[in-house]
């Protein structure tokens, strides 16, 4: 049985391309004839990792592991072809968020979102990040079966060595909140800084806030973001990395205090899982897909006034056996998250469907 | 599932918490924020930086759409009325919408490919540059030789 990947772009380093990358190891494993097929593939993946969707064979005999997340042709292509179709959904942005700060990006989450829409008759059956996206996939008209599967992570990765240079320069007296992930205007970075205003004026002069995230000079969204900072006299406190090389990611998280998410749309949320890893205490803002993939662990804050985020960072930061508690929790729900269970899982519900 | 922290408790503290902290509010919001242009007076020291240049191409380049539908605020017959008239002049406003953003999307294109002009003539310059740069000092060393 022949079961292939396929998705619009293999990206070196985000969530979906870890995650395609992670299902090809799985099936390689359980003795499956399988392939990597993209569209456009990043320069920094492995030549061999992945193939161009033009050297795809068809077959009514394989199954195609689509990977949705975004409108693409390929969303039109896929429809065509022989292969039955299994679609692992990431879930689409909604448009909103993008509006008054990218209009090309605004009109393209709202293309992809019709698009996920219009492919609802595809697929035989779908896998979903979490039930926040499948039930996306049932609001959009989707009648398939839908498993929920949570996005298989290689833990393995994180073991690699920290870039010290980051690590001793972090490594002061000087308390680290992160945040990692896109600058986009859905991960409500704003809302951090806002928070962290209060947090380091107020309460703790001695902390900085990392957001660790990549952006365009040109993207209206971060050029607010940098003036907002500015204005709030927040310059050496605030420090936007950008896209940075894995290992300087690593060095961030193991010398951070606490993770703090304030996003407002979330299919699943990796970083979560990461700081859990990294046995970092969690706040986050009870939105989309956040209180799912923390289950129960954590601090989940129902509203997002900034004194209220600021007095829970410090609490985090100051009461050692609150701070315990949280990273053992947090070390209790990673287990959820264990490769292995994933992958065994995975290859279950795969093997069901296919009828071995 | 995770044993879990005791939320309630943790907001308690919180809130007594703030009511002993000093805080005084900001003044300053997020929306507030506006990423101005170039003022007259800046003007006269500015200096050519095809980095930025090439940003803030990108930058029309992904900014140069005006919708007709802007979000509305408020609610009940405020936002009723709004909507009414926003309707109301949907006939004469979507269509001079439209056309300006036919304007605004060929002025988009336009310093694109002025920004392209510029890079490959600054390019050629600097070809044109070294070539003078290298037969300056040959003529120099046979002049030396004469």
């Amino acid at each position: 049985m022949r079961i292939v990947q396929m998705l619009p772009t293999l990206a070196y380093g985000d969530a979906i391309g870890n995650n395609v990358i992670a299902i090809n190891d799985a099936l390689v494993s359980a003795g499956y004839d399988t392939d990597i097929f993209a569209e456009g593939i990043d320069k920094k993946i492995p030549s061999g990792t992945a193939r161009l969707v033009s050297a795809y064979k068809d077959s009514a005999d394989t199954i195609i592991l689509y990977h949705l997340s975004t409108g693409t042709e390929l969303n039109e292509k896929i429809k065509k072809f022989k292969a039955r179709v299994f679609v692992v959904y990431h879930n689409v942005t909604p448009p909103e968020f993008w509006h008054g700060y990218d209009y090309e990006h605004e009109k393209r989450c709202a293309a992809g979102v019709e698009s996920v829409k219009a492919l609802a008759k595809t697929p035989e059956y779908c896998i979903a990040d979490s039930a926040f996206n499948k039930s996306d996939l049932i609001s959009y008209g989707y009648t398939c079966p839908v498993d929920v599967l949570p996005i298989l992570i290689r833990f393995s990765d994180y073991e690699k060595k920290p870039d010290q240079k980051t690590v001793d320069r972090l490594s002061d007296d000087v308390t680290n909140i992160v945040f990692t992930g896109r600058v986009a205007p859905n991960k409500k970075q704003q809302d951090l800084i806002t928070s962290f205003y209060y947090y380091h004026k107020f309460v703790n002069p001695k902390s900085r806030l990392i957001i660790a995230g990549s952006f365009q000079n040109s993207d209206i969204y971060y050029r607010k973001l940098e003036a907002y900072t500015k204005e709030l006299g927040l310059e050496d406190a605030v420090e936007f990395t950008g896209h940075i090389p894995f290992d300087q990611i690593l060095a961030i998280y193991r010398t951070a205090d606490l993770l703090l998410c304030l996003s407002e749309h979330e299919g699943f949320c990796v970083p979560l899982v990461e700081a859990m890893y990294f046995g970092i205490p969690i706040i986050a803002y009870d939105s989309t897909a956040i209180a799912e993939t923390l289950g129960g662990s954590g601090i989940l804050l129902k509203e997002k006034d900034p004194k209220i985020v600021s007095e829970a960072i410090n609490l985090v930061v100051t009461d050692e056996e609150l701070r315990n508690k949280l990273i053992e929790g947090e070390k209790a729900r990673l287990a959820d998250f264990d490769n292995d269970k994933i992958k065994a899982r995975l290859i279950e519900l795969l093997k069901s469907r296919i009828g071995e | 599932m995770a044993e879990s922290v005791n939320t309630e408790e943790i907001m308690a503290k919180i809130r007594e918490n703030i009511k002993t902290r000093d805080y005084s509010d900001l003044d300053l919001s997020f929306d507030d924020i506006n990423v101005a242009g170039v003022s007259r007076g800046e003007l006269d020291d500015l200096r050519f930086d095809e980095n930025e240049f090439a940003d803030e191409i990108a930058a029309v380049n992904t900014f140069y759409g005006v919708n007709y539908y802007e979000p509305l605020d408020g609610s009940g017959i405020k936002l009723a009325l709004k909507k009414f008239i926003r309707k109301f002049m949907k006939p004469v406003a979507a269509p001079l919408i439209a056309r300006q953003n036919l304007y605004n999307n060929a002025s988009a294109k336009s310093l694109s490919q002025i920004y392209a002009y510029i890079r490959d003539k600054e390019a050629e310059n600097k070809a044109l540059r070294d070539k003078v740069d290298s037969l300056e000092k040959r003529m120099a060393e046979l002049e030396k030789k004469a």
